[in-house]
């Protein structure tokens, strides 16, 4: 049997660029689990893919000197699916390679930088050289079969191999990575793989059996292995896997502690450290342990209000800020949460393992992005929490900016509370101080930053038209506050502990929607905090 | 410029103990003050009123002194950077003793700061040999703590060690892939070149 063979060309090209997308697209939640997906693990994979490609185009354009391109072609794609089909199997073996067996935040930044591209290397290099070549030889057989002119082949083969890139990058998106998961995804890319060499091969007159079937029992291998476990890393001894989701932004798992009582759970996206976003306790209240979702109680003490205390989560995550709130707030003050969480997965899984429910003072805004959903929100809140975040550590920049807490500050009583939520290391981090500088310009108001003690963020407080207080002053704790929220404030008056950012002199650089530069200061910040205090040490060596 | 500050520190030295003798009468105002200040900063500390504590022990001399306690409350109020920097200004000036020494260590271990915290395990461990040369009281509580303190730091280098080995593994295996890559590419042209 033979097909039409420049239409069967095209569509073997068009199948590849589908294949080389859905690859290129899956590459970064493949290695999520273990590397996150940060901007520079984007930029990795990318360049991974694009000089796999290159050398690709070279390897094929050479190919297609030969007397028989279509042998090489039926290899190319073939020997595609093949490396393709392996990748989900052999991401984490080779990602392991590239991570210590623990890994600090600090550290976290040169390790994923270079881990991520060494694995993208190790899996995403051969494959890309293969179906890079696949251009060349088929724009050689399409010119060869019409008798074509070079660019007029070349420009049927663009066209089919760029119009089925566009299906495979808003397929794989938009369907197969939230709909089937990232293994399947990927399989059914070696699968399309297999189909075009197959095609190809049907199409060629004069070919053997044995290259039909052994393409078949591939086809047959790659579907197969649909239903085997996608290696993913090993949780901590003592911390069981509750539920673990691919959505459209990320992976999601929901793992339990249970080395110690109460057993704590814990939400975490593509985490390669020891981060979590959101975390569960039985009990309401403050946390045990140091947690900077305790300091979100904090405004409601501070203001002495009495009646409905209304609060406004953006990144609601899981919904821990509203467990710890609902149950330590003063006497006499009612919560009326609104958390606004941007992946549903989260939420469904948050409903489902951690208590999340919408009920009359409970009002859950899921799928929807913080800064767009602002616009839904009715009345004015006594207090907004802004807890975003995305990548692990990344605030999201339209999240981070003077524009953005400007809306924040419009939707604020009279005396309300801005509270930011930032990962940095010290009261002087470069994200903590640009978040400080950038509230306080937006605000015009002084702002606090106080630092969580044993971890690894700062809370920053704003008012409008009013001020924090100031941890110096005499009335820091308050005789009336129960132990537990004086415990909570004991402690944050000395040197390092809190800071004071002025609008007349911010500390920091001031972000605006046009220029954000968040993922600069974040690595400063990861950089820094390795090496703030060797600088000391080494004088005295001197 | 040594031996000038060498000469320098001896006039100052000498100059201070003129003033010691010379105004015995101020100085013992200063070390009663001192003492109180003490005294106050044991009961802040007892009540968690660190800001307090703090203040009361600006007024404690000598400087040693200051900066144990002020390394202390910094800690205890787990301003663990700000306890370090602290601890290291005073050892930078040679005022470290095994006290400010030993929080200085814990500190850095909380802060995850390798290099500090093996900088003042070092120390640490110099002022444990002349304790113990000196038959100091509580050797065999310092030493245990010693030991102790010393397996984290050593965690903490093992730990460093393993992650830029991995870092070193990833670059290493990034430039011999592609390197690979190009190789066996251009290997192929020349040999179909040649064929051809």
């Amino acid at each position: 049997m033979a097909l039409p063979r420049a239409t069967t060309l095209l569509t073997a090209s068009a199948l590849s660029g589908g294949a080389v997308m859905a690859i290129e697209l899956s590459a970064v939640r493949l290695l999520a689990p273990w590397f996150g997906t940060s901007q520079s693990v984007w930029s990795n994979v990318i360049g991974v893919v694009m000089l796999g490609l290159s050398l690709g185009y070279l390897l094929g354009g050479r190919a297609s000197r030969s007397s028989e391109p279509s042998r090489a072609l039926i290899f190319l794609l073939g020997a595609g699916a093949v490396f393709t089909a392996c990748l989900p199997f052999a991401a984490g073996p080779v990602a392991e390679l590239f991570l210590p067996d623990q890994l600090r935040l600090d550290s976290a930044a040169e390790v994923f930088r270079w881990g991520s591209l060494a694995t993208s290397v190790c899996l995403f290099l051969p494959a890309s050289i293969l179906l890079g070549g696949v251009g060349p030889l088929v724009a050689e057989l399409i010119s060869r079969e019409g008798d074509l002119r070079a660019g007029e082949a070349g420009g049927r083969m663009l066209f089919a191999s760029t119009v089925g890139s566009l299906v495979g990058v808003f397929s794989t998106s938009h369907w197969a990575i939230p709909s089937i998961g990232i293994r399947a995804t990927v399989l059914t890319a070696a699968s399309i793989l297999l189909v075009a060499s197959l095609l190809v091969r049907l199409a060629t007159p004069g070919g053997g059996r044995k290259e039909t079937v052994t393409a078949l029992l591939l086809l047959v291998g790659a579907l197969g292995a649909m239903v085997l476990p996608r290696s993913m890393p090993q949780l901590p001894e003592g911390f069981v896997l509750l539920e673990e989701r691919e959505s459209p932004y990320q992976y999601t798992r929901l793992v339990e502690d249970q080395r110690t009582e109460p057993y704590m759970r814990s939400l975490q996206v593509n985490e390669g450290t020891d981060s979590y976003q959101s975390v569960w306790q039985p009990e309401l209240g403050l946390l045990d342990g140091d947690y900077y979702y305790n300091d979100f109680v904090l405004p409601a003490w501070w203001q002495r209000k009495k009646g409905t205390w209304r609060c406004l989560t953006i990144g609601m995550g899981a919904g821990t800020a509203k467990r710890v709130m609902a149950g330590a707030m003063p006497e006499g003050l009612i919560l009326d949460y609104t958390g606004i969480e941007l992946d549903p997965v989260v939420v469904e899984m948050a409903e489902k393992w951690c208590d999340l429910a919408s009920d009359d003072a409970t009002h859950l805004l899921s799928g929807l992005d913080g800064r767009a959903a602002l616009g839904l929100i009715e009345g004015r809140m006594d207090h907004i929490l802004v807890d975003a975040y995305a990548n692990q550590v990344e605030i999201p920049p339209h999240l981070a900016t003077v524009e953005f807490f400007d809306s924040i500050e419009a939707l604020l009583e009279p005396a309300g509370w801005c509270q930011v939520n930032v990962s940095g290391f010290s009261t002087s981090d470069p994200m903590v101080a640009a978040i400080a500088s950038t509230v306080s310009a937006a605000f015009e108001a002084p702002v606090l930053i106080l630092r969580v003690p044993g971890a690894r963020n700062c809370s920053v407080f704003a008012r409008r038209d009013s001020r924090p207080p100031i941890p110096t002053a005499e009335n820091w704790i308050d005789p009336t506050f129960p132990e537990s929220i004086a415990a909570l404030l004991g402690g944050r008056e000395v040197r390092g502990q809190w800071d004071w950012v002025e609008v007349s002199h911010p500390k920091g650089v001031v972000l605006t929607d046009d220029l954000a530069p968040v993922e600069l200061l974040q690595q400063r910040s990861l950089q820094e905090a390795r090496h703030s205090l060797l600088g000391a040490s080494r004088n005295v060596d001197a | 410029m040594m031996c000038q500050m060498e000469v320098s520190r001896r006039i100052l030295l000498a100059l201070g103990l003129v003033l010691a003798l010379a105004t015995p009468t101020v100085l013992g105002q200063d070390a009663a003050a001192s003492t109180q200040a003490l005294e106050q900063v044991e009961v802040h500390l007892a009540k968690g009123a660190f800001g307090r504590a703090m203040a009361s022990a600006s007024r404690i001399e000598p400087e040693a002194a200051r900066a144990r306690q002020e390394t202390l409350i910094l800690y205890n109020a787990r301003s663990y950077d700000a306890a370090l920097d602290r601890a290291l200004v005073a050892i930078d000036g040679g005022q470290g003793d095994e006290l400010l020494l030993l929080n200085a260590v814990r500190a850095s271990i909380w802060i995850l700061d390798t290099e500090a915290a093996v900088h003042c395990q070092g120390l640490l461990e110099e002022r444990l040999e002349v304790m113990t040369n000196g038959g100091a009281a509580n050797l065999a509580w310092w030493t245990d703590q010693i030991v102790v303190l010393s397996d984290w730091v050593d965690g903490m280098v093992e730990q460093d060690a393993a992650t830029d080995a991995v870092v070193g593994r990833a670059r290493a295996t990034t430039f011999g892939v592609f390197g690979v890559a190009v190789s066996v590419l251009f290997a192929v042209g020349f040999v179909s070149s040649r064929r051809s």
